[in-house]
């Protein structure tokens, strides 16, 4: 059996969870997002934004307090989990008291399936998973994250599931099992065509799986667009910091008295007609945002530029992060995958181009340019 | 150190001593004549081993009938006790519902009044309303009353350490309750329902009171044949010491077999 591409569909859906003291809060706030059939998307947000409380209301673990769930065309909001065919994996993974085998069976034996396909089934996600053929026979109770994670994995997708809930499966994990993880359920997922939502607070994770990519904060929906266009035009400050590694940088700004650039701390940036007449309709008060990859650092030491002062070099994978002092208490961290020959202390001339520059209103936190 | 370890051997072996005297007593009397047990000084050991009281205490006094009732009961009683306090203590600890609270304080309070005042109501319930006087059927029933606490205890607290997403797998798999209670729980807790079988098995072994107003004759079990053999011709001792051995055995034997399991059981409970 294929597994059926659903679309998910959520239709104002609020969250409130009342603890046994009557105090309340607020999961979810008026959610409406749909997850199209047969593709990854990504759901990013920090920590107690609601990724999990949507998952379970998706998988029909919980009742929304108000709003519906759709898949496809049919309102599953009042539908029992077992009656929902999803599969979901949970951050701290859970195994059942049984073998290795078992456990990946078990879905499969519930479900009355012959015992040869059954068979053939468990060991090809097995393979497919690289779980050593030797321990099958183990019990699961015992095994280490790494392993009972993958199993979990195994049992939700051993039995094609319509919808693939993925609630942060790697964030428990040690960072080497965490990388082969990924990788394999990048394979997986590409191959099943199987709606699926991929939740983590890790973007690295999720920005090389998914197309889409929804951000959350605070039980609402910030953004929700393909991961380009995320990374490229955040929709909200919060979105450009959040989204990247390490994220945007902010540079307060206000617009001068005669209304032709931006001062802003340690530099000008030179603002052409159709710019102003935006900006003028919000006020004075700006933030100028750039990505730290995105800053051109200029080696030939010429006049033009921003000056600054090297405060910090550290270095994240295979990239460097040079933290530039442009102005008292101003940092904007600059980052290059090239060697350059600066350290700490040295001056420093960097540029903004001025096709990645984002222009956001201080007020409320929105992009307005471009 | 090694004085240390000395003195707590010879506390162990005090302690040993002090609570397997007794056990050796009732052992070697019940391998004793009548004249042997009286005689002066007390003989250490039996001079004439013979297991003739034990057979006396099995078929002429009914031990063998006695004990098989107490079984019986036990091993029933255990079983319903342990499957009901699964199902509610599975209840308690996955479902919300009204009173959950002090439903538990209900069971608990129940243990803290002395047994002896519930005593007269359980007679008039068991032996008028229900007409069971002298029936194993209403000592199978009444020790749930005391049974059923206790294994809701300690198996509530053993479900409370599962772990919930673990039935959030379970029910998106498409089990239902009963299913994710008997396929996915228990096999998790089984030292835990093992130990909940044996102890409430004990309980309703060694039960003295409930069991002496409500049974006579039919219905007697072991514990309350043992007073039984105190009659006016004289007190039966060497027979009476070997029912005694018998009764004794079953606690013995569980102690000694799921010694591992009911310490990690019990500590388990008690969190
Ligand atoms: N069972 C519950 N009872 C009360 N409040 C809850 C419950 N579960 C979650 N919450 C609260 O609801 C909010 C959202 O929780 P949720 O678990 O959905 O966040 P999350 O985005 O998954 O966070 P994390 O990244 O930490 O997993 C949080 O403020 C949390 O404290
Ligand atoms: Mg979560």
């Amino acid at each position: 059996m294929l597994p059926l591409m659903v679309e998910v569909r959520l239709e104002n859906v609020t969250h409130i969870y009342v603890t046994e003291k009557g105090l309340k809060t607020v999961a979810l706030d008026d959610v409406s997002i749909t997850f199209p059939s047969g593709k990854i998307t990504g759901v990013l947000g920090p920590s107690g934004c609601g990724k999990t409380t949507m998952l379970k209301i998706i998988a029909g673990l919980l009742r929304p307090t108000k709003g519906k769930v759709y898949f496809d065309d049919k309102d599953v909001t009042d539908l029992d989990p077992q009656k929902r065919n999803v599969a979901m994996v949970f951050q701290f993974p859970v195994a059942y008291d049984m073998s290795v085998y078992d456990n990946i069976a078990f879905p499969l034996r519930i479900r009355g399936v012959p015992k040869d396909i059954i068979h053939r089934k468990v060991m090809e996600i097995v393979d497919i998973l690289g779980i050593d053929r030797n321990i099958l026979n183990k019990n699961a109770k015992g095994a280490d994250p790494g392993l009972r994670q993958k199993i979990a994995v195994a049992r939700a997708i051993v039995r094609d599931a319509d919808v693939l809930l993925l609630d942060e499966p790697l964030t428990n994990l040690e960072p080497l099992v965490r990388i082969e993880l990924k990788t394999k359920l990048k394979e997986i997922t590409q191959k099943m065509k199987i709606t699926t939502i991929y939740v983590t607070h890790d973007q690295a994770e999720v920005l090389t799986l998914a197309e889409r990519i929804a951000v959350m904060n605070i039980g609402k929906i910030i953004q929700y667009d393909e991961t380009t266009r995320v990374y490229e035009y955040p929709i909200h400050e919060f979105v450009g910091y959040f989204i990247g590694n390490p994220g945007m940088n902010y540079i307060e700004c206000s617009l001068n008295e005669e209304k032709s650039v931006l001062e802003c701390k340690g530099f000008e940036y030179t603002l052409n007609r159709n710019e102003v007449e935006v900006l003028v309709k919000y006020g004075k008060e700006f933030k100028l945002g750039i990505r730290p990859e995105h800053i051109i650092i200029d080696e030939s030491k010429s006049d033009k530029g921003i000056k600054g002062k090297i405060s910090l070099v550290e270095r994240i994978g295979t990239a460097f992060l040079y933290h530039v002092e442009i102005a008292k208490e101003t940092t904007i961290i600059a980052k290059t995958y090239k060697q350059i020959g600066l350290r700490e202390g040295d001056t420093i001339s960097i540029t903004l181009p001025k096709d990645k520059v984002r222009i956001f209103d201080k007020k409320t936190g929105y992009r307005i340019l471009p | 150190m090694r004085m240390k370890t000395i003195i707590n051997i010879v506390i162990i072996a005090i302690i040993a001593l002090i609570t397997l005297f007794p056990l050796y007593w009732l052992i070697i009397t019940s391998l004793k004549s009548y004249t042997e047990i009286y005689a002066n000084p007390p003989y250490l050991y039996p001079p004439n081993p013979t297991l003739q009281y034990y057979i006396e205490a099995l078929y002429k006094f009914y031990g063998l009938k006695y004990l098989t009732n107490s079984l019986v009961i036990a091993v029933t009683n255990a079983a319903i006790s342990t499957l009901a306090s699964l199902l509610a203590a599975y209840a308690v600890s996955r479902f919300n519902f009204r009173g959950k609270d002090n439903l538990f304080f209900t069971f608990v309070s129940m243990r803290m009044a002395p047994p002896a005042i519930f005593a007269v109501a359980y007679y008039y319930i068991f032996c008028r309303t229900l007409g069971l006087r002298d029936n194993i059927l209403a000592l199978i029933i009444l020790y749930n009353v005391f049974n059923i606490p206790i294994a809701i205890w300690l198996l509530l607290s053993a479900l409370e350490a599962i772990p919930k997403d673990l039935d959030a797998v379970a029910q998106l798999e498409g089990l239902s309750h009963f299913k994710i209670l008997f396929r996915i729980h228990v096999p998790i807790i089984k030292g835990t329902v093992a130990v909940s079988y044996l102890l409430t098995f004990l309980n309703a072994f060694n039960e003295y009171l409930f069991a002496s107003f409500i049974t006579s004759t039919e219905a007697r079990t072991i514990t309350t044949a043992l007073q039984g053999m105190i009659t006016v011709a004289g007190v039966y001792w060497s027979q009476m010491a070997a029912l005694g051995v018998l009764s004794a055995l079953p606690g013995i034997i569980i102690a000694v077999i799921a010694r591992r399991y009911l310490v990690t059981g019990l500590t388990m409970g008690m969190v």
